[in-house]
């Protein structure tokens, strides 16, 4: 039974080798973060076992065509964006959010679902449509795919996942060829939503966007709608602020002093940053991370992966697995430039993007560049969803360069 | 596609493809402050938080009297402690806490709530019943810690002397004190590495440092004579209606405190059992009167401007010096020089005090130890107070100086200086610890006796003798008199100082006797003084009886004196078991040390014959001169040698040259039969 034959010298085997090592020491991590926890100790059974599902999925998806896709891309955002809501009703609920759907002592989460439906949604509507980027309808279309399951998961909450859609969103705008100003003037309400914790600061961003509005000229509609945006957001946040609990503001002032609240918001960060320190260049040796052992940093083996690598493999460890991962994302890149159609080409951007995304903010978070929002580093992190759709994703990227002269 | 729109890619691609290296980078420089620059200062941090060093108490050192009888050991105790965090209900802590100790509900309380707290005693060192109570409640957020508890089975015996320890089990008072370092041995410590939760675990890259139990002490003290002593003041105490009775005992030849006891009347009446941080008879001064007049005998005896038989007029009871006069309690005429000694005369003795003159009686003073420190290994020792120099001093200065006033010794002092003339005239260093023991028991450093200095000629501390003697048979002494034993002492009557002021207090006085005995060969020289007696006041009214009763109950259980030739007397301590207290033959063997005047029945012939009916009385008047030891020390081999010959002593000697070192000490009395070792070395 031959109804497939690899052709290898389209395969990209470097992409293969990068998410599998990724996986692979992924599952090495999980079991030094767990081994002497009795409870956890198996964790890097189940992850193994959902690995080997994801490459047999991998393996499904990759002989699929890839136009199949395409043709059921809005059917897939659809299925998506219901499942958002469904969780929001029937989903289990942990340490406060809810964002799994549990079925039998496994769990599901939609949110991973929705980033790559949103990509195959956005990547469609990007290529099929034939409208400029300063049409209002155009933009908003795009806005509209992007902010609604990214307001469904921040109900869960899950600050982190919704922001990735933000990021995919943008990525997807500049990959359509937006001018970057444009994009800037399109996202201008987010900055204002920042630059509103001060009225000078705020001031001097609407005053640049004024200058923006000028030179862009977007047309009217599009100038009022922008205008009117970052007047409502740049007010809206001093007045949210001010209505925000006092431990919701403790967690921004946290993110920028963690030693504001050692034991308690900043806890994982000072950890984290701990973890990684103490490892120094050579690192304290597989299993022999203290840190990880007595149990310091509970979220080890998902958010703060990266610091069991820091802890016990030191320097060279971390670099051997930053080069890894940033290689994967260039492979990502120049496979998205390749690719000759248009929509596996906004695919294998969004995806890779995606990647990129979370990778990054992964490792910001583990070093105390950026507030811990919860995102776990991609193909490594413990969780079943996540390398699920994480290797689907690899799988379609890996058709895409496979098939890259396809039209 | 079309080109243009491919390029566009491309260039976008690129713009993403720096933006990704600056990530990168910035990642990168992240992970190299992180694990490079700062990782010294975050692996400090880390241990921090992961290491938690523990202190291993260490075992303290046992104290055993000389006959190895326990007088202070450690119990096993419990110890409880809150940590606030996880105390649930602090009311209820705090009530039942309350009940068990000083603190009052609200300061427990208190501090529980304390802000940051994480540690907090509630109550330390339960006995058993206590502690299974307080486990019985089953309070949260309660932990016991095993700790132990310094025990003392003898007590209230030698209190003072052994002092105690503070909750936290360091020295505070008496030997537990001075000797703490030795007793406390050293802090273990374990390293241990403990997880965000608390809990702790031994790891193999840290071995635990075992704690070092502290070294054991054996006392010079016997607790038996301990317990003579101190029924014998209680007694007298309730006899004499005195505020307060001190006694010691001492061994002249060593300077070994055998037993030293300070009993207040509410000790007496069993009232109080308040620890005392002060040991009396070592840190107080007192006036001595009428014992202090050795002195100014000593000094006329030896600079030979009296002799014993040298008659003096008494004055009939009565003589003015300057504007103070002088009495005597009765009203003697001619006395010798003897009689006024043995009669206590004042009025003689400050006649003689003006004849010797002012250097000499300091000089003897101070040759006597008064007015200096012994050296005592007791902490908070007093000086006395002499005059500080012999210059411009009226005569009656001189006069009081003679009699014992205006001056003031401590009880130790005073107690040395009888030492010195029981000895033969060496001044010893008095001391309580005897021996060192390392852990497993064996001796790890002995003391021996230290001689300070010689205080008076072997001729002069025998006349003395006498006339001490005489004090007993015939003077004011006489109610100390015991048939079979030769006692030599003197008896004290002091007026009582006002306290703070100058003058005396009307009608209070310190009774006080200070003596030696068998006075031919003296095995224990003692002090008795009875604060304030009430009616009869004088030291030999109050204190003297009491010294006879305590005499009387130690002459026959110690077979000390009756003992015959010990076999190689060793010092060799084995932990002793309680069985071993009863055998008091062992005590014996012990208390002979090398340095120490071996016993022969030729020198107490008397007293055995009292004890033991004997037969073979004879005389005492042996030639006294032939048998002490004389000083050899500076003379050569062959002068040693040959002045030895003329004793019945076997001679060893160790190099050569000149003697640096001689054993028995010079002033011993010798028995006769003994072996004499020299040490010597050539002056090059």
């Amino acid at each position: 039974m031959k109804f497939f034959r690899l052709k290898t010298e389209e395969f990209d085997f470097k992409l293969l080798a990068c998410a599998l090592l990724l996986s692979l020491i992924g599952v090495l991590l999980i079991y030094s973060a767990k081994h002497s926890s009795p409870a956890e100790k198996g964790l890097f059974l189940k992850q193994l076992f959902w690995l080997f599902l994801s490459l047999i999925a991998a393996s499904i998806i990759f002989i699929t065509p890839l136009r199949f896709h395409e043709i059921f891309s809005y059917l897939y955002y659809l299925s998506a964006v219901l499942l958002l809501g469904a969780v929001l009703f029937v989903g289990a609920t942990r340490l406060g959010a809810t964002r799994w759907f549990e079925l039998k002592g496994f769990t599901f989460q939609p949110s991973e679902w929705a980033k790559i439906a949103t990509v195959f949604a956005l990547a469609r509507y990007l290529s099929y449509s034939k409208r400029s980027f300063n049409s209002i309808i155009w933009i908003g279309t795009v806005i509209i795919i992007g902010i609604v399951p990214l307001l469904l998961v921040l109900k869960q909450p899950d600050l982190g996942t919704s922001v990735v859609f933000l990021a995919v969103t943008l990525s997807m705008f500049y990959w359509a060829k937006v001018p970057l100003l444009f994009i800037l003037l399109i996202f201008s309400p987010m900055i204002s939503l920042v630059a509103g914790f001060h009225w000078i600061s705020w001031g001097i961003f609407f005053l640049f966007l004024i200058y923006l509005l000028y030179l862009l000229r977007p047309g009217f509609f599009l100038s009022v709608w922008v205008l009117v945006l970052n007047l409502g957001f740049g007010i809206l946040t001093p007045l949210i602020w001010n209505r925000l609990h006092d431990y919701q503001k403790l967690r921004v002032l946290v993110f920028l002093d963690p030693n504001r609240d050692p034991l308690g918001a900043g806890y994982q960060i000072i950890q984290s940053k701990v973890a990684i320190g103490s490892g120094g260049i050579f690192g304290k040796g597989f299993l022999h991370g203290s840190q990880t052992k007595l149990a310091f940093l509970p979220m080890q083996h998902t958010d703060f992966i990266f610091s069991v690598v820091g802890e016990e493999f030191g320097l060279i460890g971390a670099l051997i697995f930053l080069a890894i991962f940033f290689y994967l994302v260039f492979r990502g890149l120049s496979i998205a430039s390749k690719s000759r159609n248009s929509f596996n080409s906004n695919v294998a951007f969004g995806l890779t993007s995606i990647f990129a995304f979370q990778g990054m903010v992964n490792l910001g978070m583990a070093m105390g560049l950026l507030p811990v929002t919860g995102v776990p580093f991609p193909l490594t992190s413990y969780g079943g969803s996540s390398l699920l759709i994480s290797w689907i994703s690899i799988s379609i990227l890996l058709a895409i360069h496979y098939k890259w002269t396809e039209y | 596609m079309t080109s243009k729109k491919k390029s566009e890619l491309k260039r976008r691609s690129t713009i993403l493809f720096l933006l990704a290296v600056l990530f990168i980078l910035t990642v990168l420089l992240r992970v190299f402050q992180l694990q490079v620059v700062k990782s010294a200062q975050i692996q400090k941090l880390a241990l921090r938080q992961q290491e938690v060093c523990l202190k291993l108490e260490a075992k303290r050192g046992v104290i055993y009297d000389r006959n190895m009888k326990i007088l202070a050991f450690n119990l096993p105790a419990e110890s409880f402690f809150a940590v606030p965090e996880s105390v649930t209900n602090k009311g209820l802590v705090a009530n039942r806490f309350s009940a068990l100790s000083e603190k009052s509900d609200q300061e427990i309380k208190g501090s529980l709530c304390q802000d940051g707290k994480r540690f907090v005693w509630l109550k330390r060192k339960c006995e058993k019943e206590e502690a299974e109570k307080i486990k019985s409640w089953r309070l949260k957020g309660i932990y016991v810690r095993e700790e132990t508890k310094r025990s003392y089975p003898y007590y209230p015996l030698a209190c003072d002397l052994i002092g105690f320890t503070d909750i936290d089990n360091k020295g505070s008072a008496g030997v537990e004190y001075q000797y703490n370092q030795v007793l406390s041995g050293k802090e273990g410590k374990g390293i241990f590495q403990k997880d965000a939760w608390g809990n702790s675990y031994q790891i193999r890259e840290y071995p635990l440092i075992d704690p070092k139990s502290g070294k054991s002490l054996v006392l010079t003290l016997d607790l038996d004579l301990q317990a003579k002593l101190e029924d014998e003041l209680k007694n007298s105490i309730k006899l004499t209606g005195s505020e307060a009775g001190s006694g010691i005992l001492l061994n002249p030849s060593t300077g070994e405190i055998l037993a030293m006891a300070y009993i207040s009347k509410e000790n007496a009446e069993n009232k109080s059992s308040e620890l005392r941080l002060k040991n009396s008879l070592v840190c107080d001064n007192f006036e001595p009167g009428s014992t202090f007049k050795i002195v100014t005998a000593a000094a006329a005896l030896e600079k030979g401007i009296k002799k014993p038989e040298d008659s003096l007029f008494a004055e009939k009871g009565k003589f003015k010096i300057g504007k103070k006069t002088f009495h005597d309690i009765h009203e003697y005429g001619w006395l010798t020089f003897k009689d006024c000694v043995v009669f206590s005369s004042n009025i003689g003795m400050a006649k003689v005090a003006m004849e010797v003159g002012d250097e000499n009686l300091l000089d003897y003073a101070k040759r006597f130890g008064f007015g200096e420190r012994t050296g005592i290994d007791l902490p908070g020792e007093a000086k006395g107070l002499l005059p500080s120099s012999a210059k411009r001093w009226s005569d009656i200065t001189t006069a009081t100086f003679a009699i014992g006033q205006g001056i003031s010794v401590t009880p130790l002092q005073l107690v040395c200086a009888y030492a010195a003339i029981a000895n033969g005239g060496l001044l010893l260093k008095p001391y309580v610890v005897k021996a060192i023991l390392d852990e497993e028991g064996k001796v790890a450093q002995e003391f021996q006796p230290t001689v300070l200095r010689r205080a008076l000629e072997p001729k002069t501390s025998y006349l003395l003798t006498e006339f001490l003697k005489g004090v007993v048979t015939d003077g004011t002494g006489n109610t100390v008199k015991i048939e079979g034993v030769n006692i030599a002492g003197k008896t004290g009557t002091a007026e009582k100082p006002k306290v703070g002021k100058r003058g005396y207090q009307k009608d209070k006085y310190i009774a006080s006797f200070v003596g030696f005995f068998p006075a031919e060969n003296p095995q224990m020289v003692g002090l008795i003084i009875l604060d304030s007696p009430k009616g009869m006041h004088y030291g030999g009214q109050t204190a003297g009886p009491a010294f006879k009763r305590v005499t009387e109950k130690i002459i026959p259980s110690e077979n000390l004196l009756v003992k015959n030739k010990i076999e190689k007397p060793q010092v060799s301590f084995a932990v002793a078991s309680r069985e071993q207290d009863s055998e008091r033959q062992k005590s014996a063997a012990q208390a002979a040390t090398l340095h120490k005047v071996r016993l022969n029945e030729q020198d107490v012939p008397s007293l055995k014959g009292k004890l033991n009916s004997g037969s073979d009385e004879k005389d005492l008047t042996l030639m006294q001169d032939r048998k002490i030891m004389p000083d050899l020390t500076g003379s050569t081999v062959r002068e040693a040698v040959k002045l030895l010959s003329s004793y019945s002593i076997t001679v060893k000697l160790q190099g050569s040259g000149k003697v640096i070192k001689q054993i028995p000490l010079p002033g011993t009395k010798l028995t006769g039969g003994e072996t004499c070792f020299l040490e010597c070395k050539s002056d090059d």
